[in-house]
């Protein structure tokens, strides 16, 4: 029973980290928090949906299409309501505030498209269960485990090894130095948004998948668990999105088997508020000095 | 001595920014905090005003250990400071600012606000009179009603000074107060630390233009890579070696 | 039909009152430079006490709204003393997950009657129109029904609460608290060092903020009879986020403008209704973009009371120059 719940809490925390991270990307790069990445993976869930369901295609093919799809939202989003707030000096409000509005309209955009209701995938993978004694697990929660960690994986040595990785590194570390090095700092923010996007919309389908539901309001939710998650991990910090992805998946997945399955949705939020208490800044976030210059 | 530090380090990660650091400012005193860029001297005026709290070390004022206090309480016991790169309300008129500054000595509350007790209306008269004086004091009088931020570069300096002033210190930390100014506007500054050294206030003064240092300042405190690398009358840090090399040798023709 | 006396037009009077004193909620927060998400969440606290205690303790509406503003103001700070300490964009998430957990928490309980709600709430029109039965008015008065003449009086009610908080709002902002607020919107690390205690002026917002929407809750639910957890979801907060976005953050008179124009826009455009959170979401974006301070600012005011007493426009254009 117990490792039954920590297999399912990881596979769960998997991919709310793969929600997070697309947040931290961003938030290291552009230091906004993106309010619409929550739509945009519901998006992606859609996208995917529609092209295993309309076209038949492959659930992999469907996954890659989704991610292509999320990174075109996120182009659209970086050029229509983040780049313009750059060029005028604003507070540093106006980049969330923006964010909402996106947020709120590709939410409503979907309930025209797609309806209110719960659509689901077609049964991809062979119903059964693969016994391993302690614990049961589904193909679909390998698949979801795989590819997340996958990506993880990916992302990790991406950032680390690549030319490109670095450029994202050196820009996130200080967006003007990063210019004077030569770094064309404008295409990196364009392709770090792109990159978070595309990584939420395959998250978007891997939730789909795992609940086998898709509906329009499944941003706002997943979304929210995703900033729950970033605060928990420390604004920008990599790992700390890993690994509060999988801390929040655990919590939920023993809230529901221990009794309050009603009070899923606030464990998120019930963590953060916790943890605010003791550590402000995240459980990986160092803590922020202010210069009196 | 009004403010004595004692060995005070402040480390930033790995890197000492400050390492055993000891000086005191006497009432009334002008002392320069003089050396390189990057030599520490921001960061001593952050750990004064409880911006950061010291690796180790002791910092009084009053004879009353001040490490730890939060900045406003930092303020409120009598150490007020100016930024290097100005800090206005910039929405905010001149006056109002300068009102802001004054805070600490004031009490209104919420009720008493609301209702304009007769209280508040004399203390309100007040803060508003002693503003008025602040501007005057500085030199800028005339832009009373005039919005901070649209103010000419030098008139904000004075402005920033003002505001510190509000709070009635007994200790202005001035962080380079004539970075920008032309020649013209650093003797008005000049004349305007004397005026407040003759209003019984201590300064402690950050600045780069030597001409000025070596003019007001009656005592001198040289820092290098975060050290003292020496303290004394300026005729005696003209003269001493070290400095010289350090730091003199380097600026002055 | 007369205007005054259409109870529908009456019905979205009182509508944009509420949301107006909702509007003066999310300028009180944000006059310290703090966007907070919650205020949502204080409304449902304020709205809920105040039904359950007229429904189950027999309370009267109006002892019953104050102790609903002063829940939320509790609740202000249990949740205010670890978030404000942060950063606006901790803050706002914060905010928004406090939110979140209430909306949860009424979800489970029993005694908001979870996900159904709570109807039959004592309304403040039905009891003002008992007492002017009992005065003798039974069959109504200057050719108004008693219903009518109920419901004309609450908006009477309402206006003056909403008087009394703009009120507020402006003696605060000209008084030592208010220029404390604006400095530490300005520049809050120039504040702490120019002696203001932040920390507790941030939370004296929030609290302020939280009171005003735990009203203006505690007035929606006795004017509706009924009140659900939806109500006061993500997307209310969002709403009320947008009437100071559209109206204009820096004056009190901006977001009230904002609450009335948002209000009443999709009562007239009865036919978009479909695309009302469209609209809202661009509207979102293209404020930020073109008008990041809304629609009234410190300059517009200026320039309309220039252009009021002098009568001479050219001279006030050149006034606000200056500051741009």
């Amino acid at each position: 029973m117990f490792w039954q719940q920590v297999v399912n809490g990881v596979t769960l925390g998997s991919t709310y980290a793969l929600i997070a991270l697309g947040y931290t990307l961003i938030f290291g790069v552009l230091n906004i928090v993106n309010m619409a990445h929550g739509e945009i993976f519901m998006f992606g869930a859609f996208a995917g949906l529609v092209l295993a369901t309309k076209f038949n295609l492959n659930i992999f093919l469907a996954m890659a299409g989704a991610m292509l799809a999320g990174a075109v939202l996120g182009y659209l989003m970086e050029r229509l309501a983040l780049r313009p707030l750059r060029r005028r000096a604003s507070s540093h409000l106006a980049p969330l505030i923006s964010t909402i509005g996106v947020a709120i309209f590709l939410e409503s955009l979907a309930l025209r498209l797609f309806g209110p209701q719960a659509q689901s995938f077609p049964p991809v993978f062979p119903g059964g269960l693969l016994d391993f004694g302690m614990f049961k697990i589904s193909y679909v929660q390998i698949m979801i485990l795989a590819i997340s960690f996958g990506l993880m994986l990916v992302l990790r040595f991406g950032l680390a090894k690549t030319r490109l990785g670095k450029s994202i590194r050196t820009t996130a570390e200080n967006i003007e130095t990063a210019g004077l090095l030569g770094i064309n700092t404008g295409k990196i923010i364009v392709f770090t948004v792109m990159l978070a996007s595309g990584l939420g919309a395959v998250a978007g389908v891997l939730v789909g998948l795992a609940f086998n539901a898709v509906e329009p309001t499944m941003g706002v939710t997943m979304g929210f668990k995703g900033l729950a998650v970033l605060i928990l991990g420390g604004l920008g910090n990599i790992t700390g999105a890993m690994v509060g992805g999988l801390i929040l998946g655990v919590a939920e997945v023993f809230t529901v088997a221990y009794g309050a399955s009603s009070y899923r949705d606030a464990v998120a939020f019930g963590l953060i508020i916790f943890l605010l208490f003791l550590r402000p800044q995240g459980l990986f976030g160092s803590q922020e000095q202010q210069g009196g210059r | 001595m009004l403010l004595s530090l004692e060995h005070v380090s402040k480390n930033f990660g790995g890197l000492a920014a400050l390492s055993e650091v000891s000086f005191g400012v006497g009432p009334g005193e002008i002392v320069g905090v003089i050396g390189p860029n990057g030599a520490g001297k921001t960061t001593l005026f952050n750990l004064i005003t409880g911006v950061f709290s010291p690796t180790a070390g002791q910092i009084s004022f009053r004879e009353q250990p001040i490490v730890g206090l939060r900045p406003h309480k930092v303020t409120e016991l009598g150490i007020s400071r100016t930024f290097q790169n100005i800090r206005l309300f910039g929405h905010m008129t001149a006056l109002e600012n300068i009102m802001v500054g004054s805070h600490c000595r004031t009490h209104a509350g919420l009720w008493q606000g609301l209702w304009r007790t007769r209280g508040q209306r004399a203390e309100e008269l007040l803060i508003r009179k002693k503003s008025e004086e602040l501007l005057e004091l500085v030199g800028i009088a005339d832009e009373r009603d005039t919005p901070a931020g649209s103010l000419p570069y030098g008139k904000q300096r004075r402005l920033e000074i003002a505001r510190a002033m509000g709070a009635d210190p007994e200790l202005l930390l001035l962080d380079e107060p004539t970075a920008g100014m032309n020649e013209s506007e650093t003797e008005d500054l000049r004349l305007l630390i004397k005026k407040i050294q003759a209003m019984q206030k201590a300064v402690v003064l950050i600045e780069h233009d030597m001409h000025l240092v070596m003019n007001v300042c009656e005592r001198l405190v040289i820092l290098n890579f975060g050290r003292k690398i020496a303290e004394g009358l300026p005729e005696e840090i003209r003269e001493n070696k070290d400095v010289i090399e350090a730091y003199l040798g380097r600026e002055e023709e | 039909m007369d205007f005054w006396s259409n109870p529908y037009y009456q019905q979205i009077a009182m509508f944009i009152i509420i949301n107006a004193i909702l509007g003066i909620s999310i300028y009180l927060t944000l006059s310290t430079g703090q966007l907070s998400l919650g205020n949502a969440g204080f409304m449902s606290i304020g709205a809920y006490t105040s039904a359950l205690l007229t429904i189950k303790a027999g309370f009267p509406i109006y002892l019953s709204i104050p102790v609903g503003g002063l829940a939320a103001c509790l609740m202000a700070t249990v949740i205010g003393i670890p978030t404000t300490r942060l950063q606006g964009i901790y803050l706002a998430i914060a905010t928004l997950g406090f939110g979140e957990v209430v909306r949860v928490i009424i979800l489970n309980l029993k005694i908001t009657n979870g996900a159904l709600g709570l109807s039959g709430i004592p309304s403040i029109g039905v009891s003002i129109g008992k007492q002017i039965s009992a005065m003798g008015f039974g069959n109504g008065a200057f050719g108004l029904t008693v219903q009518q003449l109920g419901n004309f009086s609450v908006i009477v009610i309402l206006l003056m609460v909403l008087a009394f908080f703009v009120f507020f709002t402006m003696r605060l902002n000209n008084s030592r608290i208010g220029r404390a607020f604006a400095a530490i919107k300005a520049d809050d690390h120039a504040a702490e060092v120019s002696g203001i205690n932040t920390t507790a002026y941030k939370l004296l917002a929030f609290f302020l903020g939280a009171f005003v929407a735990g009203i203006a809750g505690g007035l929606a639910a006795h004017i509706t009879f009924y009140i659900g957890p939806k109500d006061f979801a993500y997307h209310r907060a969002v709403e009320i986020l947008l009437f100071a976005v559209l109206g204009g953050s820096n004056v009190v008179w901006g977001p009230l403008l904002g609450s009335v124009i948002l209000t009443s826009l999709p009562e007239i455009l009865r036919s978009a209704a479909v695309y009302r959170e469209m609209i809202y979401g661009a509207l979102l974006v293209v404020m930020m973009i073109f008008r990041p301070e809304g629609l009234l600012s410190e300059e517009t005011i200026r320039l309309w009371k220039n252009k009021l007493s002098r009568n001479t426009p050219a001279k006030a254009v050149d006034v606000t120059r200056r500051t741009s």
